[in-house]
């Protein structure tokens, strides 16, 4: 029972230290606030499960990003998640309003049209700062793919933005 | 990484989303852990209440999850405008499917199939010879023996086989891609332009890809023989972008197209041997309204496997058919409640069933989920080839250890 406790201890003190981190990286993944709690709290579950493993882990923050992202793909690649048929609009987070709230709610729209291996490797790469080669072990892909990824989601992505939105956006950052 | 202008340009674009702040996670650890507890002690009685089935024997499976999810949708096969399922050979009533290890050279464990010939005597795939660093060797079962390909560059796989042994592959050099031709062991580069890719043959060598124009607009293309340079297809506007996809043997190559660079939306396109064209209508589904956007993935003979789409700013909704490009019908199969990724031209599906299990449809049988290495749910296995009379089926299954094996199930 005490390795169990402590177990817990650990985990709920190194969850606690990475929150704020993790829910930004499901927010970027998913573009909207309750699906980003939702992959949180699912991608959280499978730590805790593999807890005892994760903890020794040579990288562990990477091995968590794996968990996340992984399950954040699993999620777009189930029947049930293609075919959820809304009988109303899910509630979304009311934004600040003005041009910036605009611009960004664009850039976020535009991201969740990409598939989501796509939309992984550019939120990791552009938006988390994360080297080529760990993406590629986050992903569990080659370089090769990682980079293949990037040119069709940046490709896709330049064409999804309109282009007076795309020019707006890029003049006021 | 080099990054060209108009890629450091949308780069440059994101940059405001890095300093968004979403709201604080609404995450009770208390209840992520209780669940966590539950689902270790659900796992421990599966595996301690079950032993692995080598062999499985279904009938007629109601797959309550998924139907339940789409509950809001048509719970009874429709009668629309797209046929009723009326498969041309006559459907088994019942299949017993048997799995067995696809042999892997050079003592490799972690392997997958991705494809085959529509007799099954050909599959092919790809293994992961080491434990880290993913450099793929792409793989050809010939008869059940695999050969390796020897397909330079990064990433490399192969991406059809006909009946006859030849195939095509591609790979990436930086993030340029390149397309292959295969035959009898020897790999040659296709000719054309830097970003030519090809996406599958014919037994007559007819090879039909994508290349990348200008901007990364992606335009379809064919090369008459393995060793001629590629010619572009026709397209119904000038703003339309597109790849070839499929091409069977009489010729005639299907597409993806769309009406510009800027729309998600997608239509299917029929090129003849003659190269004129024409587009598939956008089918009608009973109990599906809007419609917007239309996929194929598998041609076999005159017959697509597909997918019509419901695509909105919140959601994208997908309905599995098949499509006649003799008779000009829609099939409708979203009743088979599987996430399809080919089919034969009887209208039988492989894919992922109900908690990612490979699985299989026919008319007859309804859902079959295939026997797997181990119990675990959510794996994230699959089916991904069926061969036309059924009786061959690949794909990947996660072993006891976690390691992807390319897999054969003989079903009968």
């Amino acid at each position: 029972m005490a390795d169990h406790r402590s177990d817990d201890e650990d985990y709920v003190a190194y969850v606690r230290a990475r929150l704020a981190a993790l829910k930004r990286l499901t927010y970027l993944l998913c573009g909207d606030e309750h699906r980003a709690d939702d992959l949180l709290q699912e991608a959280l579950t499978k730590l805790y499960l593999r807890w005892r493993t994760a903890r020794n882990a040579d990288h562990l923050d990477r091995y968590v990003r794996a968990i996340v992202v992984r399950t954040h793909i699993d999620e777009t690649r189930r029947p049930w998640f293609r075919v959820r048929l809304f009988g109303t609009v899910p509630e979304q987070r009311v934004s600040p309003a003005g041009p910036d709230a605009e611009a960004n709610a664009t850039l976020r729209l535009a991201l969740s049209r990409l598939p989501a291996g796509q939309r992984a490797v550019i939120v990791l790469r552009y938006l988390c700062d994360v080297p080529v080669n760990e993406v590629a072990l986050i992903l569990g892909c080659s370089t090769g793919t990682v980079k293949s990824q990037t040119s069709h989601g940046l490709a896709k992505l330049r064409h999804l933005l309109d282009e007076r939105d795309f020019a707006t956006t890029a003049r006021e950052r | 990484m080099i990054v060209n202008t108009y890629e450091q340009n949308v780069v440059d674009a994101l940059s405001p989303l890095r300093d968004e702040s979403p709201a604080p996670p609404r995450i009770d650890l208390a209840t992520v852990m209780a669940e966590g507890r539950r689902r270790r002690r659900t796992v421990r009685l599966a595996t301690a209440g079950g032993t692995l089935a080598a062999v499985t024997v279904v009938a007629v499976l109601v797959p309550l999850g998924v139907a339940a999810v789409r509950g809001s949708g048509p719970s009874t096969h429709p009668a629309s405008t797209a046929a009723g399922t009326s498969a041309r050979a006559v459907a088994p009533t019942s299949l017993t499917c048997t799995e067995q290890l696809l042999p892997v050279p050079d003592g490799v464990t972690k392997a997958l199939v991705s494809g085959g010939d529509p007799t099954g005597k050909y599959l092919f795939g790809r293994s992961y010879p080491q434990r880290t660093g993913f450099h793929e060797q792409p793989l050809l079962w010939i008869d059940g023996v695999a050969h390796k390909i020897a397909i330079p560059g990064e990433d490399p796989t192969i991406g059809a086989v006909t009946s006859n042994g030849k195939a095509i592959g591609s790979s990436f050099n930086g993030d340029v891609e390149t397309g292959y031709f295969v035959s009898d062991g020897k790999v040659t580069r296709l000719a054309g332009p830097k970003g030519s890719t090809a996406t599958d043959l014919n037994s007559a060598g007819v090879i039909v890809g994508g290349r990348f124009g200008a901007n990364g607009v992606s335009v379809p293309i064919m090369w008459k023989t393995p060793t001629s340079e590629p010619i572009d297809l026709r397209m119904p506007g000038p703003n339309w972008v597109g790849s070839a996809t499929a091409i069977n043997d009489d010729g005639t190559i299907v597409g993806e197209v769309s009406t510009s660079a800027h729309t998600v939306l997608s239509r299917t396109i029929v090129w003849q041997p003659d190269g004129s064209f024409q587009l598939i209508p956008l089918p009608t589904l009973a109990g599906v309204s809007g419609i917007n956007s239309l996929l194929s993935f598998n041609l076999r003979g005159n017959v697509l496997i597909g997918e019509a789409s419901v695509v909105t700013s919140q959601e994208t909704a997908f309905y599995p058919l098949a499509y006649d490009l003799g008779t000009g019908k829609f099939t409708d199969l979203q009743h088979a409640n599987l996430w399809v990724t080919g089919g034969n031209s009887q209208h039988w599906l492989a894919g992922e069933g109900i908690h990612n299990k490979p699985a299989i449809w026919t008319s007859g049988t309804g859902l079959v989920l295939l026997p797997t290495l181990t119990s675990k749910p959510d794996t994230g296995d699959q089916a991904s080839f069926i061969s036309e009379d059924g009786t061959i089926v690949a794909g990947q299954n996660t072993d006891r250890h976690g390691v992807i094996r390319a897999v054969e199930w003989r079903c009968h």
